[in-house]
Parts: structure tokens; C-alpha cells; sequence
């Protein structure tokens, strides 16, 4: 079968899985009486802010496969420390200043480093004064200020930003180079570590986050007759999302760097030929991908109220499985399958109230699915080394 | 025929030295330990069976355990347990249909209906077969997938697995959440693990040794090469899952009777990760690495609760110091036998730096209160099993064995490091005077004589 | 005789325990073209890697205007004024012409020069400014030769080390492109070609060397090597 049959046949079966979906919802809110118009608008809310968590966390994994091929199974714990560092980040401040001094010295110390390894910072005066920055900063806010939420947003990203390329360093560089389920296996070794780390560290339990009230008031309005339940997070997420997301795009596609990243995702060897520092890169997009991470962290605690050291694992999968349904390596693709997944989540559920049960295994058929049947997702290529 | 002697006698000598241990004071809990040895064993060689023979990684492994350990509670649930309708429904027919007691009776063999629970037998098998049902189409997308796509797939159907009997319509047969209680523990004890183990053992022995055995070593080195060569990759693929599958089955019947309960927390991804890090020490590939990983793993998670006991939290601070400061050694040290350059990276001085403050803020607050009252570390061992496998990736990819099997001729065998007089006159260089002034010498020497 | 400009001393070169290149010696001075003959696995793209530095040096050293090349990075040597056009092209297929030229100019921070440069690559390709927008990957094998060759040109090297340039092309066309490189020689950059094809590498380089199993078996200036007996059997053919 050539390659064109092939790829009409694909497309095929997928407007047909389509045109069978838009049938079951619509049969099915024929058949459910009270699914009115407000609940339609109170989904969607939801799916929105749903989906852009996902799409978040997806684009770390997109962005990693794309560039080492390596599926970073422990993205989701990444995912999971950004939530604690904001956690303890508003609850323990203001701090002893010795403590402080100590965090920021240890912190700010790795950070700078990181951060010129990262970005080329190698001027005396650009990193004096990126050092008085970082290390001013977090002294200030570690000792005098009662954190809050945004503060913890950033210094959370920063952290965690850092954390994702301390794992690239240790668990993955080293085996630069091996077969690709040894990688693999050491990502899943790595999830476990971080994972049984969290739980000893800040306890088995889950842990309650209780964000700034005026993110949680509520903001309900009403649409006829019933009421839309909404609070501040639902907008401030698909915010955030957007910002992070521009700012992305413009990173990879206008700057030095970011088509660095580009061209060693696409042939790591000759980016080396032109003078790119591919370790440089790698580190780089470990951060990104982290820095997004974490960022949907602090919003997922915000808005499910909630953390705990396990909460990676199935958001972790459920991106995953976006990044794959988009095209894995592709990064619109990451963004458009969170979405998707989102309010696939979210509508199913409103439809088919009595599925909800089985949110988690539908995750993961459909990722077999789509593995086995359509493994370029929406909108990647077609990546042939996989048939 | 020597190396077959020697193996009953050992098989002999393990039976004999079991049976003492069973009459020894106090040896319950290492007779506890051996159980799980061999029931994690037949776990682990099973998953060695695919990852390491077929070369494929698999991921879903505590899928087919589940399978097993379920399908072996639902038959052998005794009468009088208090369970829902549906749940007991299999153990009746088990009960009624699965009697062999009633034929060996008739047939004289009183002392076997007597001894054994014939009905754990049936069960467990009939266990491994639900488990290669599946392990059918759970190796089905092998044939169409590569690499971590299909590591990624068999992770899928194994959550999957472990996701259904608490959903909502599969839980009247499964009791949902709650597991299933009160499964009888016979198959669960030291000789019937040991016996199984020993089966298990022997069938994949046979089983790598034979023309199966070499056509998945073939599919693992080369896919196409193997195929031109006649290997019919469908059938072995399949195959190897299928039987893979089947033992997973049987291991996850005879831990559900170990436990005497089951639910899906008992074969959560922990079991297929904790099998992966027992073949991956052990060394991929090797049956008998397979087997030496489970000891040491097992013995790692039975004996290490020594580490998650209640301690002065200045230990824990001290702990992760002494962590640190010994990793930052041991990576210096491999880099500089290898003589890579540098050899002390960022990275490494990251580790020691954190291990200096550590070990700084012990000394300086030893006596304050947050030092002196007591934490536990809850997960340590996890943690250490983690630490362990990512260490192996590093530095020792192929495990202990890697992938060679022990055999006799290894302890009885002649020495294969020293040539031989006939290898010597064979070889060109070692028998050249003019190359090798060992043998020169030794044609003075010959010619002196 | 003016200082060489790239100089491999005893250089050996080892794919595990495999060693592929055996006590080479090669010079090239400023200004000449060079070309590297030799068949199939006789170490010709190890040595391009080698003084790239995606191969590491097993014994020997490698000089390049006159510093001692082997420990550095390859960031490094592309930064002192090598480049590279790749075998097979190996442009960036999901980039378009116009970055694949920035990748380029990576290593460079002058605006200004960069456009000259880009107008210089524009004079010898017209059809890649044609192209600008195009993706790379979608573009002939002899197009994607010249957007390989241009982006070779943008860092304004010394150097340009250039590997099998007649491999998968038309004859017409390659003897276009050798025409092209000859032009971008006498503008004063050193070029090192590597080529299967000793007939028309001969025939516009200054000197070539012969690989054989990883061992220089002939060099010399191109001329002597067109009519040298044992080149024609071997590489040249019967005439």
C-alpha cells in the first residue's frame, strides 16, 4: 500500500470516528432532558481550564521526545513539585532569616549556575547582576514576605525549572546514546524516585492548598435559571496558558536559541556541525518543558484545592496521552490535544454520567488507540521508523 | 549426564535442606522470604521471557499477574466465605466441577487427595490460561509497533487490567474496591511455591535452549534477519507473550494465596517495576540473573525495614550527607578510572556541595529541637530500589550475568582462560617463536631437555 | 611556504575497539583545495569527523591555525572558522531556506556581515533566494546541495570541509556544483573535499590524498595523482 493510500486511509478512518462522535452527543443531549444551555457554558468553562493544564503539561513531553526521542515518564513528578514548592513556598513564609540565607545561597546558587549553563550568560557584569537579582530576590521574599500566590507561581517555575534540568544531568545525560528502552526504563525509575522522595519529604497525606481567596471566590452568574459556577482560577488559568504559550511560540521561532532547539530536534548532529551546543539545548528544553510543568501545578492546586506526591500520575498519563493524540514532537499538536482531551473529559462525563467511573481507562485506551492506529497524531508527520 | 546428576542432586539437596528448615525453630520468617522469592522468580523469569530473550520491552506484566491472582481467588473462595452472589459463583462450580479428590480416590491415590489441594492445581492452571487469553492480545500490538511506542502500549493494557475490576459493572464479579478475602493459603506456602518455581524453571530452560528459545534471541538481535531466515515473527511474538503470560498468571494465583486476599492495589505498576529492576540487576536475558535479582531484591524489601523505623531526625539529615558525599566520590572515582575528562563536572560538585551542608547543618543544630524529635522514612526501600535500577542503566547495563546462564561446566569445567597444549600448537601466534618469546623460550627449553 | 592552516599528525582514530584511522598525516594550507579520495569504508568521512570533532582522536594531534584542536569541542572549531557541508545534504527539512542559512551564521553576532554574506550566497544560488520560504525538506537533492553549501558559507569560514558534494546528483549537475566550488575557493576559503568521484575532484582540486583502510596510500598535487599508474586501476579506470 503506498504511502498516500496509507495516509487518505488514516485520514478517512479519523473524519469517520468524528462524524461518529458528533452523532453520539448529539443524540445523546437529545436524549438527556435537562442538558441546557448553561450547562454547555459550565462545561466549557471547565473543559477550558481542564485543557489547558493538560496542554501545559503535554508540551513538556512533546518537547523532550522531540529532542532526545525519550518519553520523560517522570514529567508528571515535575508536574507534582511545582505544586509543593508554591505550597511550601506561601505557607512557610515569612522564615527564620538564617534558614532563608541558607535556602538562598543553596537555591540561588544552583539557579545561577543553571541559568548561565542555560542561556550564555557567560559576561562578568550580565551574571553579577543576574546573581544580586536571584539572590536579593529570594532573600527578600524567603524572610520578609508572606508569600503569595503569584510570587509563588514564579518562584515555583524557577525552581522546578531548575529541577527538571538537574534530572536531564543526572539520570539522562549519562545515557546519551544507549537503546531507547534504556532510557525508558530509567525515566520510570526515575518517576519512582521522585515520586517515594515526595511522599517521604512532605508526607504520605494528601495536603490541603488553600490559594488566595480571591482566586476561589466564587464568581457565579446565572443563565436563565441555573447558575454557572465559576470562580477566579477559571479564568486566571486559560490566561496563563495563553501568556505561557506566546511566549513560547515567540521564544522557539524568533530567537537564536529557540531555533537551536528546532534544528537539534530535527537533526542533532548537524546542529552540532553549526555550532550548537547540543547539551546546552537539551538542558534548555528541559527547562521549558519543566517551567510549563510547574506552572500547571500551582493552577491544578489552586483549583482542585488539593496536593498530594502521587497527583503526577494519572494527569501525567492523561497529557501524555495528549501529546500523543496532537502529534508527539509536534508542539501545536501538545496544545490542541490537551484542549481536546480537556473537554473530552469534561463532556463525556457531563453526556455519560454513568461512565465516569471509567475516565481513567478510556486515558488509556484511547492512547493505545491512537498508538496503534494513528501514531503521528492529529497533526505530526508521519514517523515511519515506527511501522 | 554428569551435568543432569549434579543437577538432581542439587534439586535433592535443596528439598532436603528445605525440609529441615520447615522443622527449625524460628524459621518462619525466612521460610516467608523464600516463598516470595520463588513467587516474585516465576514473575521475573516470565517478564525476563519478553524483555530479555525477546528483546521487547514490556510493561504490563502486573496486568497478567492481576488476571491470575483473581481468577485463582474466584475458584478456590471456600464455602463458607461471606462473599456477593456473583463473586462466589466460580468458586461453586470450582467446587463442584473441578473435584479431582473424588477421581483419585476412586482410582486408590488416597494419600495424593489427602496431601494436596488438587483443586489449587486446576485452579492455578486454569489461572495461567485466563492470564494467556490476554497475553494474546496484549502481545498482538508487537507485531506492529516498535520500542517505547509499544513499552508505552503494554503499560496501557496493563493499567487497564488493573483499572476494570473496580469499575462499577465488573465489580459484582470482583467485589470492586474491597478485593476479595479469605482465599485459602495452601498454594501460598514454601513447598508449593518451591515446586512451582522449580516447574517454572525448568519449562523456560528447556524453553531458551530449544529452537523457540533461539528464534526470539534471534528477534531480539535482528528483527529482518531473523524474519529472511525463516522465523515466523507473528507466531514467536505471540507466543512468547502467550507464555510469558500464562506464568505471570500463575505467579499472581499463588501470591493471591500467599496474601490469602486480593485487590488492585496488589498488582499495581510497583509489581511490573519491581520485576524490572529485579531482571535488570540480575541481568537481561538470563534466567538464572532473573532468579539472583528476585534474591537480592526480595531480601532488599523483606530485610531493609531496618531503614523506615522511627529515627532522631539528625540521622536523616546525616543519612542524606553521607548519600551525597558518597555519590560525589563514587562518581569521581568511576570517571577517573575511566579517564574521562574532567573529572569532577558541575553536576558532581552540586552533590558534594549538598552533602557539605548537610552534614554542616547537622553539626551546627544537632541538639535543637527539630533535629532531636522522630521522623520515619516511609518509602526508603522504594527509593533504594529506584536509586539501584538507575544506577545499573548507568553503569551496568547488562546486570550481573548479562545475559549468561550458569551451567556446571563453569564450577567442573576446564579452566577456559588458559590455553591448552593442543590450543597452544594450534595457535599461529602463540606457537610462533618469532612473535611470542614465551615460546621461544619454550623451544629452548624443549630443546635443552 | 605559509603556515598550514589544518594539520593532522599521526593521527589515529578508533569506533570502539575498531580503529579506523591509522597514523594519518594530512596538511592543508590557506587558500588551496584539497581532496580526499578513497572507497567505500576507507575512512574518508571518519576523518572529516575527526577534525570536526564528532569523532574523537585515539593517538595524534590535530592542529588548526596553529592551535591544537583535538581536546576542543566542536563548537569551538566552528567557532575558529570551520563549516561543514554534510553527505546527503542534511539540510533541516522543517526549517525554511532562509533559517537553514541563520543555522548558518549560528556562532555570529554581526548583522551587517551576515547580510553580506547572504547576498554573497544569494550570487551563486539565485534559486534559493527564489526559495526563501520554502521547507528544506521538500526541495530537489540539488537544491538542498546548495542551501547545504550556503548555509556552509554563512559562518564565513576558513575552512569549509565538504563531504561526498556528487553523491545522489545528476552529472550535469555536479558539475555545476564543482564549478561553484571552485569559485568559492578562489575567493580565498580553504576547501577539503571529500568525494568517491576522483575524476572530477582531481580535476579543479590543487592536492589530493588517497585513503585506503583507514592509511593514506597516495597523495601529491592532482595532476600527478590523475596520471599516477596505480590511481587509474584503481579509482580512474582503464584508459
Amino acid at each position: 500500500m503506498t504511502a498516500s493510500k496509507l495516509a487518505s486511509r488514516s485520514t478517512l478512518f479519523t473524519l469517520l470516528a468524528g462524524l461518529l462522535l458528533v452523532v453520539l452527543i448529539g443524540w445523546r443531549i437529545a436524549m438527556l432532558g435537562d442538558y441546557t444551555f448553561a450547562r454547555i457554558v459550565q462545561d466549557f468553562l471547565n473543559a477550558l481550564t481542564l485543557g489547558s493544564l493538560y496542554a501545559l503539561i503535554a508540551l513538556g513531553y512533546t518537547m523532550v521526545y522531540g529532542i532526545i526521542r525519550l518519553i520523560n515518564f517522570a514529567h508528571g513528578e515535575i508536574f507534582m513539585l511545582g505544586s509543593y514548592f508554591a505550597f511550601y513556598a506561601m505557607t512557610l513564609t515569612p522564615m527564620h532569616w538564617g534558614l532563608a540565607l541558607l535556602i538562598t545561597v543553596l537555591l540561588g546558587g544552583t539557579v545561577l549556575l543553571v541559568l548561565r549553563s542555560l542561556f550564555n550568560l557567560e559576561e562578568p557584569k550580565r551574571t553579577a547582576a543576574l546573581a544580586l537579582l536571584i539572590f536579593a530576590g529570594t532573600f527578600f521574599l524567603l524572610a520578609f514576605r508572606n508569600m503569595g500566590w503569584i510570587e509563588a507561581l514564579l518562584l515555583s517555575m524557577l525552581a522546578t525549572g531548575v529541577a527538571g534540568v538537574l534530572l536531564e544531568a543526572v539520570a539522562y545525560r549519562p545515557l546519551r546514546g544507549a537503546p531507547r528502552e534504556s532510557m525508558l526504563i530509567t525515566a520510570i525509575a526515575a518517576s519512582f524516585f521522585l515520586q517515594n522522595m515526595g511522599q517521604l519529604l512532605f508526607g504520605p497525606r494528601v495536603q490541603g492548598f488553600n490559594a488566595e481567596t480571591i482566586l476561589n471566590r466564587p464568581l457565579n452568574f446565572t443563565i436563565g435559571e441555573e447558575t454557572v459556577y465559576y470562580t477566579g482560577i477559571l479564568i486566571v488559568v486559560p490566561t496563563v496558558t495563553a501568556v505561557l504559550l506566546f511566549v513560547l511560540n515567540l521564544f522557539v521561532s524568533r530567537t537564536k536559541l529557540g531555533k537551536a532547539m528546532r534544528a537539534t530536534a530535527q537533526d542533532a548532529e548537524v546542529a552540532q556541525m553549526m555550532g550548537v551546543n547540543v547539551n546546552q539545548v537539551i538542558a534548555l528544553t528541559f527547562f521549558i518543558g519543566s517551567i510549563l510543568a510547574a506552572a500547571a501545578g500551582v493552577m491544578y492546586a489552586i483549583r482542585f484545592g488539593q496536593i498530594h506526591p502521587l497527583m503526577g500520575l494519572i494527569p501525567g498519563i492523561k497529557a501524555f496521552t495528549a501529546a500523543v493524540i496532537g502529534g508527539i514532537g509536534s508542539l501545536p499538536g501538545a496544545v490542541l490535544g490537551g484542549l481536546l482531551l480537556g473537554f473530552i473529559e469534561i463532556y463525556v462525563v457531563s453526556l455519560f454520567p454513568t461512565l465516569s467511573a471509567y475516565k481513567d481507562v478510556f486515558a488509556f485506551v484511547l492512547l493505545i488507540l491512537i498508538l496503534l492506529f494513528r501514531p503521528s497524531g492529529l497533526v505530526g508527520e508521519d514517523l515511519t521508523e515506527k511501522v | 549426564m554428569r551435568n543432569t546428576l549434579l543437577t538432581l542432586a542439587t534439586v535433592g539437596l535443596a528439598i532436603l535442606g528445605l525440609y529441615l528448615l520447615t522443622q527449625a525453630e524460628g524459621s518462619s520468617g525466612l521460610l516467608s522470604a523464600l516463598t516470595l522469592i520463588f513467587i516474585w522468580g516465576i514473575a521475573a523469569v516470565s517478564l525476563n521471557l519478553i524483555n530479555g530473550q525477546l528483546g521487547i520491552l514490556s510493561l504490563g506484566h502486573h496486568g497478567f499477574m492481576l488476571i491470575g491472582g483473581y481468577v485463582t481467588a474466584l475458584l478456590m473462595l471456600p464455602e463458607k466465605e461471606r462473599a456477593p452472589f456473583r463473586t462466589r459463583l466460580l468458586s461453586d462450580w470450582a467446587r463442584n466441577h473441578l473435584d479431582l479428590d473424588k477421581w483419585l480416590r476412586g482410582a486408590g491415590l488416597d494419600f495424593i487427595a489427602n496431601s494436596i489441594d488438587l483443586k489449587f492445581v486446576v485452579a492455578l492452571f486454569l489461572a495461567g490460561l485466563a492470564a494467556a487469553v490476554v497475553g494474546v492480545i496484549v502481545g498482538a500490538p508487537s507485531l506492529r509497533l516498535k520500542g517505547d511506542y509499544l513499552a508505552i502500549v503494554t503499560f496501557g493494557f496493563g493499567e487497564i487490567i488493573r483499572l476494570l475490576p473496580n469499575a462499577p459493572e465488573v465489580a459484582a464479579l470482583t467485589n470492586g474496591p474491597l478485593g476479595i478475602k479469605g482465599i485459602p493459603g495452601d498454594a501460598g506456602t514454601v513447598w508449593w511455591t518451591f515446586f512451582a518455581f522449580l516447574f517454572v524453571l525448568w519449562f523456560l530452560t528447556r524453553l531458551k535452549f530449544s529452537s523457540y528459545g533461539r528464534a526470539f534471541e534471534g528477534i531480539r538481535e535482528d528483527e529482518i534477519a531473523a524474519e529472511a531466515m525463516g522465523v515466523n515473527l507473528a507466531y514467536h511474538k505471540v507466543l512468547a507473550f502467550t507464555i510469558s503470560a500464562f506464568f505471570a498468571g500463575v505467579a499472581g494465583g499463588l501470591y493471591a494465596s500467599y496474601l490469602q486476599s486480593v485487590d488492585t492495589q496488589t498488582f499495581n505498576f510497583f509489581v511490573t517495576f519491581f520485576l524490572l529492576v529485579a531482571i535488570s540487576l540480575g541481568g537481561l536475558g538470563s534466567i538464572t540473573g532473573a532468579v539472583l535479582g528476585t534474591a537480592i531484591v526480595v531480601l532488599v524489601r523483606i530485610y531493609g525495614g531496618f531503614l523506615e523505623k522511627p529515627y532522631p531526625a539528625y540521622v536523616g539529615y546525616l543519612g542524606g550527607a553521607v548519600v551525597m558525599l558518597s555519590a560525589f566520590a563514587f562518581s569521581a572515582y568511576i570517571r577517573k578510572a575511566r579517564r574521562l575528562r574532567p573529572v569532577v563536572e558541575t553536576k558532581h560538585l552540586i552533590f558534594g556541595a549538598l552533602g557539605v551542608a548537610l552534614l554542616l547543618v547537622t553539626v551546627l543544630f544537632r541538639n535543637e529541637p527539630w533535629m532531636t524529635q522522630t521522623v520515619q522514612f516511609f518509602g526508603l526501600r522504594k527509593i533504594l530500589l529506584a536509586v539501584i535500577l538507575i544506577l545499573i542503566m548507568i553503569y551496568r547495563r547488562e546486570g550481573i550475568m548479562g545475559r549468561a546462564e550458569f551451567s556446571w561446566k563453569l564450577i567442573f569445567g576446564p579452566r577456559e582462560d588458559i590455553p591448552t597444549e593442543e590450543q597452544r600448537k594450534q595457535d599461529a601466534w602463540l606457537s610462533n617463536p618469532d612473535l611470542n618469546p614465551d615460546a621461544a623460550k619454550k623451544e629452548d627449553d624443549d630443546a635443552s631437555a | 611556504m605559509p603556515e598550514p592552516l589544518l594539520e593532522l599528525k599521526n593521527v589515529s582514530a578508533y569506533y570502539g575497539p575498531i580503529r579506523a584511522l591509522n597514523q594519518v598525516d594530512m596538511v592543508l594550507y590557506p587558500g588551496e583545495m584539497v581532496c580526499l579520495l578513497g572507497g567505500n569504508a576507507s575512512g574518508k568521512s571518519t576523518t572529516l569527523k575527526t577534525i570536526l570533532g564528532l569523532v574523537q582522536v585515539g593517538e595524534g594531534e590535530v592542529y588548526f591555525r596553529g592551535e591544537r584542536i583535538d581536546p576542543k569541542p566542536t563548537s569551538y572549531r566552528i567557532e575558529k572558522g570551520m563549516a561543514v557541508v554534510p553527505e546527503n545534504r542534511r539540510v533541516f527539512p522543517k526549517m525554511t531556506v532562509r533559517e537553514n542559512l541563520e543555522m548558518g551564521a549560528y556562532l555570529r553576532n554581526d548583522a551587517k556581515g551576515i547580510k553580506e554574506d547572504l547576498d554573497y550566497v544569494f550570487s551563486l544560488f539565485p534559486r534559493l533566494e527564489e526559495r526563501l520560504g520554502q521547507m528544506a525538506g521538500t526541495m530537489s537533492g540539488g537544491e538542498q546541495q546548495m542551501l547545504a553549501m550556503g548555509r556552509a558559507l554563512m559562518s564565513r569560514p576558513k575552512l569549509i570541509l565538504m563531504d561526498e558534494p556528487s553523491m545522489g546528483l545528476a552529472p550535469k549537475l555536479v558539475e555545476t556544483i564543482f564549478k561553484i566550488i571552485k569559485t568559492v575557493n578562489e575567493r580565498g576559503i580553504t576547501v577539503f573535499v571529500v568525494e568517491q568521484n576522483a575524476n572530477i575532484a582531481l580535476s579543479i582540486a590543487d592536492r589530493g590524498y588517497v585513503l585506503q583502510t583507514g592509511e593514506v596510500v597516495l597523495e601529491g598535487p592532482a595532476q600527478d595523482l590523475l596520471h599516477n599508474e596505480a590511481m587509474r586501476r584503481a579509482y580512474l579506470g582503464e584508459v
